[in-house]
Parts: structure tokens; C-alpha cells; sequence
């Protein structure tokens, strides 16, 4: 039988309403899934079960009134480490702050605790967030895949999609800059949605106009990022990009019928490193299922400056954010944050105005893809997950990599668009590992992205090799 | 009778509606008016008045016919020579594009068009709408309607003296530091800077910037509403743009004052402001403070803001002009040279402190907005000087670091976004128009101009409040 803790959180929230499960059975069944699975993998790196617990009571209790209960009532989530969160050690992944433990909860989790979401701890991530190829921090070390524990897990979000594939519970968060809702969602086979810039509004963002930095959803399912997306959106003085928008088109997707799609399908937008193996996997996908589609034409969307702009832009974005540590608390900032904010230092104001032109030009010129497309879909990610220890992707397919965000240009180029992107499993890759698909949907198109999503999940879900893969927990603990 | 040319936009497309007025009797009326009055202050550089007059033709046609009409159906608009109309020459201000002839209408000239306005010409700029006084090598200087000695503002300067004039009831214009405001400030009329993303630009040379936004001038704030409403029309392909119910900014109520509670700063707390323009702001304030909840002396924490604003504006320089200042280096006024100049030797260092500190005053100002309705400061620190001057070197003494100086009171509230209305109130003691700017809080944008229409009421009929008019007939004369 399903264990409560495998369930999908619409599932699990829908049996709630029905007093079929109680919140109280759900939390326990997470935490002994916590217990059983994490030391392997360390995805979860601080827990608050007894407040759980207690709120997990409150919320049984709250069901025999038959008072309206709130979207996520009697659900538990997961905190990504960079999410303060009220009386739960937050570390961002940094010795700075080893010992922090905030008094208030920032606004998404707020959010989300407000609309009856149970938290259960903490899922890691790499110093302030920063690398995307694997989990590690000096504080809580590596976290690894559950699929393999000897590799990658993907980051900066890897915690969260690790928890999520081992069923330790059925929603979590995430932030994205380059890929780090998706690379993670796609090397646990799990689902996430980078939204529409400004959709999901934060309050902790060091810069205040930027399309980096986006606070997203990650679920096994799109209905379940749904869910989660509907309670993150919405308008809040404190995030200047934030607008209003109605919260219920985001909670129940609309029905997209594959079949009216137009498809622009790219391996590599004609130049971004992809692996072969990937590559292969990907066509080989494409074959399989094309079909379902009113037309699926191959067009690579004109990005060829992208990761220079990217490359660019993040360094302010680092510089916004770290220097004042990177000179005052050198010794304790890790080799990832040094390196960017050296990288910013050298940077010239001519640098960031060509980036800041060249970004608007690529901007326009994407968004004309969406009159001849409904959704561009490119693989989740170019690599397969890489051993645990690699901290970077140096080269690809042998040829080396600028810098260290080379590797993601199929994630960091849409990065820069701000369109929404969803990533959704579809089977394993060459070496076993699990295999994804990047969905862009137009902007503010949110919603209907995931509506896609969804139904290409239907469609997989009944074909084993395109299906949405399964770590299996019992090899897991037998490498304790 | 009213000349037709001087009816508020409103008015006018009421009574196009009712066939009471047609397009073509108010379009004629406007030309008249230009024809009279631009020799004496240089407002329109362009203008298209023969196929205007067609359109204008054929919008009295629809009006005949029954057919379905737009919220600006037959209204004569200006556009600032900062944006591109088909087939209308569009310098910038600029001698590198004296000869340049666009073949397409940017998304915001289409937005307008598409609700039935009718381009009638384009308004003078500064080249590339850098400084606050409008003046340029292709075009030369646009004076003051008021003294013609003197300056009108700028960068939207043309726009602001064409709607005093009463060239055109409509005008578009756009506003960096200060350049919807300014300019509205200086001649008397009102202009309306939206939050950043709520009018479309797909022009703009920085993706992701609140500076660079395009905004609503007109004589009254029932028509700035009108026309913000047709400007935000959701389309284009701006990354800034966000869903929201443009037809519902058509129309503001005049808010009931008797409720509101207003914070006043008569310098941001940081911004040069003259004393005579100090005193006239602090006596005008004690008026209006009986007629609302509360009216309290309040700076807002903004210090840091035209710091802020001066690097960020250099990261746009350096984004917009790197081409023209390498390739066209002998076309370039002095003006664009010299911040192009100044935008390079910026550190980079400087550019992260400018992005984190941005967001650490927006959100500081946002709780401003906790215990006041509206913020109300001044329209600008200095009384209109000079145009042959470039800008004020110092205030009351004070030297200005920077040839933004004298406009910190319009460039800090840019950083942060909020919605900010200009509207004239009276003159100050030299006689030229005195204004105030209404700062709303986030998002909004309606709330701030049904403010704004409230006050504008209660000054019309308060003495030595209301709008000033110039004096047409001595310009007629020039």
C-alpha cells in the first residue's frame, strides 16, 4: 500500500478535506521517511518535528469544525537553507551562519504556513546558493543523489528535489538564478517551476530589478507545483517586480490538449554544451512521444550572447550581495562566492552597459518565437549528474568551459527572459540516471506552461521509459 | 465659445461621442493654434497635419456611421520626438538621426492609435531626453510659455509646452529623473509617471530598470488618466510588463480628502530646494492641511536615492550610447558626451552598492506608505532659469555636483518606483507656475491620481492655487 508519505500533495490535501487522512498520520509518515532515507542522502539538514508535530495536531483538530481550511492545510514542505525561517537554523550554507536562527519567517514561507503548510525542516544548499552542479557546504557537507549516492544531486536547490524524490515530504521550495529549481528537479526526476519574473514575490532578494533570483515551487507533480504556485503568487509591497494576480488561475491548471500544440523542440540552441549522451536521449524521447503534438518543428531561438549577458549581470548581482563579506569575512567565505566576486571586481561599467543592451535585444527578439509557438521544450539539463565531489563542469563532450556557469547556458540563457520554465521528468538517461524535459512557456503564461506539463505527464506516466523514475529506497539504506 | 483646441481631452471626447464636436473642427483648431503659437516657443518639431487632417476625416466618419469608438477617438495627441512614429521624422534630438525616418510606430504610439488618437506631430527633446532643459542641435531650444527667456524643463519639454498652449489636449512623454515631471512642473500642466512595467516600452535600452519609463501628460488629471489608460494597453515586448486592468484607469474619482493622510517633505530630506520655492511649498501646505485627516512634515528615508540614481542612470548611458559615442563621437551634444564620459569611469564596485542599496530604499520607502496615504513634495528645487544655460550650477548658493544636481527632488523618487502625479499649484514669487508631485504607494497608480484630481479640484477654487495660463496673446504677438 502507498505510504502517506508518497502521496501527491492535491492527493494528500484532498484526502484531508475528506478526513480520509489526518495531517497527524502524514507528518509521522514523513518523518520516519526522513529518518529512514536521510542519512544517506543528507537532503534534510534541520528539523523542527515537535513544532510540526504540534501543528499537525492543531490541524487534525481543525477538521472536525468543518470550517473552510486553507489550500495547503495539514500539508508538510520543506524549506530550501537560503529561506529564513522563525526558530529553524538557518544557515544559507555558510559558517556565517552556522548558529542563525531567525525570529521571523520571510515572506514566502510566511506565505505558505499561513495558507496551513507544516514546515519539517530544512533542505541544503550550497553556500548562499552559489553552484549548481552539486550540494555541498561547509556546514552540512555533501548531499547526494538518491538515485546514485555517489553523484550529483544537482544544485542550489538539491536538497529540496533530493527530499521530494525520496518522498521525505510532498512539496518544497526553491529560488532559481541559472538553473537551480531545475537542474536539481531534473537529476531527481522531480517536478519545478521557474515562474514568471515577479510572480512569486521576495522580500530577501539583494537586488531589487533583476530577473535572477526567482522563489519557485518543486513537487513530484505539475498539479502539485500548481498548489504550491498558487499560494507563493501575489503582490507584495516588499518585492518591486511583484504585480497582482488572481491566486485560483494558478491552483487549478487549465486542460491543455496536446494535440492543438505548435512545438519548437532544441537540443542546444545551436550552440550551448550539451552532452552526447544527452543529446541522443533526447532524441530518442522525442521520437517516442512527437506524435502528441499539432506540430513539433526544430528552432533554435537566437541566444548566442546569452551567457556572456548572463556571465555579466551575475557578477553585479554578486557584488550587490557579497562584497561587504568577501572583504570584511574573507576566511570564512567559501571558493565559489570568492571566485564570483573577484570575477564582478574585474568587470568594467562598459562591460554592464553592453550587457544591459544586449539583454533588452535578446529579450524582444525571444518573445517573437511565441507567434509561431505555443511552448519551446529543450532537455532539463545538458549533462548527466556528475560525481559528488565535482564541484564544477569543466569540460563537456571534452571541450573546456569558460567559467563556471558555462555549462548551464541550456537553464541560465531563459534565465534572462524571465519566462516561465517547467521541468518535468521523462524517463533516465543514458546512465541510469534521471532524464528531464525544460518546458518555456510566453510570459505570464504560468500557468498554462504547467498545464502542459501536466498533460505530457499523463502521457508518460503510462510508458515505462518516458515515465517519471523512482529511487529505490532499499539500496539506499543497504549503503549506510 | 470655448476654442475647441482648449477643451480638456475628456470633454472633447464626450462631445465627439454625442457628435456635438467633430474630429475635424477640433483638429483644425489645434492646427490653428500651432500655427499661431510655435513660432514663439519651438514645441512641435514635426508634424503630419495632412494625413491627420484624414484621419481625422475618417474618424468623424465612424463617429457618423455608429460604429464602435475608442476611449481617445478623434483626439489629437503629440508624441515626443524621443519615440517613433511611421513615417514621421524622429531625431531624438539627435544630429545622428536628423534624417531618420522610422517605418514602423513603437508599441506605445500603436497603443494610442489603436484607441483612435490621432498623431498630429512630435514634441522637442533634449538629445536622447538627457538634462531638463530642452534643447538640441537639430531642433535648438523650446521656451517657456510663461517668459519664453527661460526654460520649460525638459526631456519632455515640447510635450509640456504644447499642452499649455493649448496646441494639443493630449501629449506623451517619458521620465528618468524627472522628465514627465519637470517639464509639467515648469509649464503649468500635469504628467503622471506610472509604476515601472504598467505602461509597455519595448524601447527601452536597459531590460530590467525601473528608471526609463513613458508617462501621461495633459492639462488636467482626468485626462493624464484617460491617456494612461490607452497607454497601458498590455502587448509589447517589454520584460517589465505585468497583467493589470488597463480600461480600469479611464476613469478616477476625486478621492474624499477629508480621509487622507498625507506626509509632506519639502526636500526628500536630501534633495537642494531654493527658500523661495521652500516657503511658497510650506505656506501652501499649511492651507491644505484643513481640509484633510492629517498633513505632517515627514522626510522620507531616501538619502542615498540620487546616488543611487546617478549610477544606475550611468549603467543605462553606457547600455544606450556606447555605439553612438565610438561611431558618431562629432554628432553628440557636450550633455551626452560628458555622462557617456562619466558612466565608464564608474567602478564596479559602485554598480553592486548602487543595485543593493536600490532595493534597501525601496523597500524602506514602502513603509513610508504604513502611516500616509500620498507623499507631497515639491514639483522641482529651482524656479525656471535661463534656457541658453545648461543647468543650474548652484542653488541658493549651494554648488550642484553634477548636472543632475538641482533635480534631486524628481530623480530620488525614481529609483524606487512608486507612482508619482505632478500638478500645478498657482505660481511662485517670480510669477512662473509653481507645482507639488503626489507620491502613491506601490502599484498604485489609480489611487494616486484620484488623490491627485481631488487636489487639483480644491486648488481651482482656492486663491492663487490653480492652474496658471499663459498669456497667448503676447505670444501671438512674438
Amino acid at each position: 500500500m502507498t505510504e502517506p508519505c508518497d502521496l501527491s500533495a492535491v492527493e494528500a490535501r484532498r484526502l484531508i478535506g475528506r478526513k480520509r487522512l489526518s495531517p497527524i498520520e502524514l507528518v509521522e509518515s514523513c518523518i520516519a521517511r526522513i529518518e529512514r532515507v536521510n542519512p544517506t542522502v543528507n537532503a534534510v539538514v534541520a528539523e523542527c518535528y515537535d513544532r510540526a508535530r504540534a501543528e499537525a495536531r492543531a490541524a487534525t483538530e481543525a477538521l472536525v469544525g468543518g470550517a473552510e481550511l486553507p489550500p495547503l492545510h495539514g500539508l508538510p514542505f520543506g524549506v530550501k537553507d537560503l529561506n529564513d525561517t522563525e526558530g529553524l537554523v538557518t544557515t544559507y550554507g555558510s559558517p556565517l551562519y552556522r548558529d542563525n536562527v531567525p525570529e521571523k519567517d520571510e515572506l514566502l514561507v510566511a506565505k505558505l504556513r499561513q495558507a496551513g503548510g507544516i514546515v519539517l525542516g530544512k533542505t541544503a544548499t550550497p553556500e548562499f546558493g552559489a553552484g549548481g552542479n552539486t550540494t555541498v557546504n561547509e556546514v552540512h557537507g555533501y548531499t547526494r543523489n538518491a538515485f546514485d549516492p555517489s553523484r550529483a544531486c544537482g544544485g542550489s536547490s538539491g536538497g529540496s528535489g533530493v527530499a521530494l524524490a525520496c518522498g521525505m515530504m510532498p512539496l518544497c521550495t526553491g529560488s532559481d538564478s541559472g538553473g537551480s529549481l531545475r537542474k536539481p528537479a531534473t537529476f531527481s526526476g522531480v517536478s519545478a517551476i521557474r515562474p514568471t519574473t515577479g510572480l512569486v514575490p521576495s522580500d530577501k532578494r539583494g537586488v531589487g530589478f533583476t530577473n535572477f533570483s526567482v522563489q519557485g515551487p518543486m513537487a513530484r507533480t505539475a498539479d502539485d507545483c500548481a498548489l504550491m504556485l498558487s499560494v507563493m503568487a501575489g503582490d507584495d509591497v516588499e518585492d518591486p517586480l511583484s504585480f497582482n494576480v488572481r491566486r485560483e488561475d494558478y491552483r487549478l491548471l487549465p486542460e491543455v490538449d496536446l494535440s492543438t500544440l505548435r512545438v519548437a523542440i532544441s537540443v542546444d540552441f545551436g550552440w550551448a554544451p550539451v552532452e552526447h549522451g544527452i543529446r541522443d536521449t533526447f532524441e530518442a524521447r522525442l521520437k517516442r512521444f512527437q506524435s502528441v503534438f499539432k506540430s513539433c518543428e526544430r528552432f533554435d531561438p537566437s541566444l548566442e550572447t546569452a551567457l556572456d549577458v548572463f556571465w555579466i549581470l551575475r557578477g553585479v548581482q554578486f557584488l550587490a550581495s557579497h562584497l561587504e563579506r568577501y572583504r570584511n569575512h574573507h576566511d570564512q567565505v567559501g571558493q565559489n562566492i570568492v571566485a564570483n566576486v573577484e570575477a564582478g571586481l574585474e568587470m568594467k561599467p562598459e562591460d554592464i552597459g553592453w550587457a544591459n543592451a544586449e539583454h533588452t535585444r535578446l529579450y524582444r527578439q525571444f518573445q517573437q518565437m511565441f507567434n509561431d509557438y505555443d511552448v519551446l521544450i529543450t532537455p532539463g539539463q545538458p549533462i548527466t549528474p556528475t560525481a559528488v565531489e565535482q564541484r564544477n563542469v569543466t569540460e563537456v563532450n571534452g571541450v573546456p568551459m569558460k567559467n563556471y556557469m558555462n555549462a548551464s547556458a541550456l537553464t541560465s540563457s531563459l534565465t534572462l527572459m524571465g519566462n516561465p520554465c517547467v521541468s518535468t521528468p521523462c524517463g533516465v538517461d543514458h546512465t541510469g540516471m534521471p532524464f528531464g524535459l525544460q518546458i518555456c512557456g510566453p510570459m505570464h503564461a504560468d500557468a498554462f506552461t504547467l498545464g502542459v506539463a501536466r498533460s505530457l505527464e499523463r502521457v508518460f506516466e503510462n510508458d515505462w521509459e518516458l515515465a517519471r523514475p523512482l529511487p529505490d529506497l532499499e539500496s539506499i539504506r543497504a549503503t549506510e | 465659445m470655448t476654442d475647441p483646441c482648449e477643451l480638456s481631452a475628456v470633454e472633447a471626447r464626450r462631445l465627439i461621442g454625442e457628435g456635438a464636436l467633430s474630429p475635424v473642427e477640433l483638429f483644425d483648431a489645434c492646427q490653428k493654434r500651432i500655427e499661431e503659437i510655435n513660432p514663439a516657443v519651438n514645441a512641435v518639431v514635426a508634424e503630419r497635419f495632412e494625413a491627420a487632417r484624414l484621419e481625422a476625416q475618417a474618424a468623424e466618419a465612424a463617429v457618423s456611421k455608429g460604429e464602435p469608438l475608442g476611449a481617445l477617438h478623434g483626439l489629437p495627441i503629440g508624441v515626443k520626438d524621443a519615440n517613433e512614429v511611421a513615417g514621421l521624422r524622429s531625431t531624438y534630438g539627435s544630429l545622428i538621426y536628423r534624417d531618420n525616418m522610422p517605418d514602423e510606430d513603437e508599441g506605445l504610439v500603436k497603443a494610442v492609435r489603436s484607441n483612435g488618437a490621432i498623431v498630429m506631430g512630435k514634441t522637442n527633446t533634449p538629445e536622447f531626453t538627457a538634462g531638463a532643459n530642452t534643447v538640441n542641435l537639430v531642433y535648438g531650444a523650446t521656451c517657456n510659455p510663461f517668459d519664453t527667456e527661460l526654460t520649460c524643463g525638459g526631456s519632455s519639454g515640447g510635450t509640456a509646452v504644447a499642452l499649455a498652449t493649448g496646441m494639443l489636449p493630449l501629449s506623451m512623454g517619458s521620465d528618468i529623473g524627472g522628465s514627465v515631471r519637470l517639464p509639467a512642473t515648469f509649464c503649468g500642466v500635469v504628467g503622471h509617471r506610472p509604476t515601472p512595467g504598467l505602461v509597455p516600452y519595448d524601447r527601452r535600452a536597459v531590460a530590467m530598470s525601473p528608471l526609463d519609463l513613458q508617462g501621461p501628460l495633459a492639462r488636467n488629471v482626468h485626462d493624464v488618466a484617460l491617456l494612461l489608460s490607452a497607454m497601458s494597453t498590455p502587448g509589447g515586448r517589454d520584460p517589465m510588463a505585468f497583467p493589470h486592468d488597463a480600461a480600469g484607469l479611464k476613469v478616477v474619482e476625486p478621492i474624499d480628502l477629508s480621509r487622507i493622510r498625507i506626509g509632506i517633505s519639502s526636500d526628500l530630506g536630501c534633495a537642494p530646494i531654493a527658500n523661495s520655492l521652500r516657503e511658497v511649498f510650506e505656506a501652501r501646505m499649511k492651507t491644505l492641511a484643513s481640509y484633510v485627516a492629517h498633513l505632517d512634515e515627514r522626510d522620507p528615508d531616501l538619502a542615498t536615492s540620487a546616488d543611487v540614481f546617478w549610477i544606475l542612470r550611468g549603467v543605462y548611458f553606457a547600455a544606450a550610447h556606447k555605439k553612438h559615442y565610438e561611431e558618431h563621437y562629432d554628432d553628440l551634444g557636450d550633455i551626452v558626451r560628458a555622462n557617456y564620459e562619466a558612466a565608464v569611469k564608474m567602478t564596479m564596485e559602485q554598480v553592486g552598492w548602487a543595485c543593493a542599496e536600490q532595493m534597501r530604499i525601496c523597500q524602506a520607502f514602502d513603509s513610508y506608505f504604513e502611516d500616509y496615504d500620498v507623499m507631497i513634495c515639491p514639483g522641482v528645487g529651482v524656479p525656471p532659469f535661463p534656457h541658453t544655460q545648461n543647468y543650474p550650477t548652484e542653488v541658493d548658493g549651494a554648488p550642484m555636483e553634477n548636472y543632475l544636481g538641482w533635480v534631486g527632488l524628481t530623480s530620488s523618487l525614481s529609483p524606487t518606483g512608486h507612482p508619482v502625479t505632478a500638478i500645478p499649484m498657482g505660481v511662485e514669487p517670480t510669477g512662473m507656475p509653481f507645482g507639488i508631485q503626489v507620491v502613491g504607494p506601490k502599484y498604485g497608480d489609480r489611487f494616486t491620481l484620484s488623490v491627485a484630481a481631488a487636489l487639483e479640484e480644491l486648488f481651482a477654487t482656492l486663491p492663487d492655487m490653480g492652474r496658471p495660463v499663459p498669456d497667448l496673446a503676447k505670444l501671438r504677438s512674438k
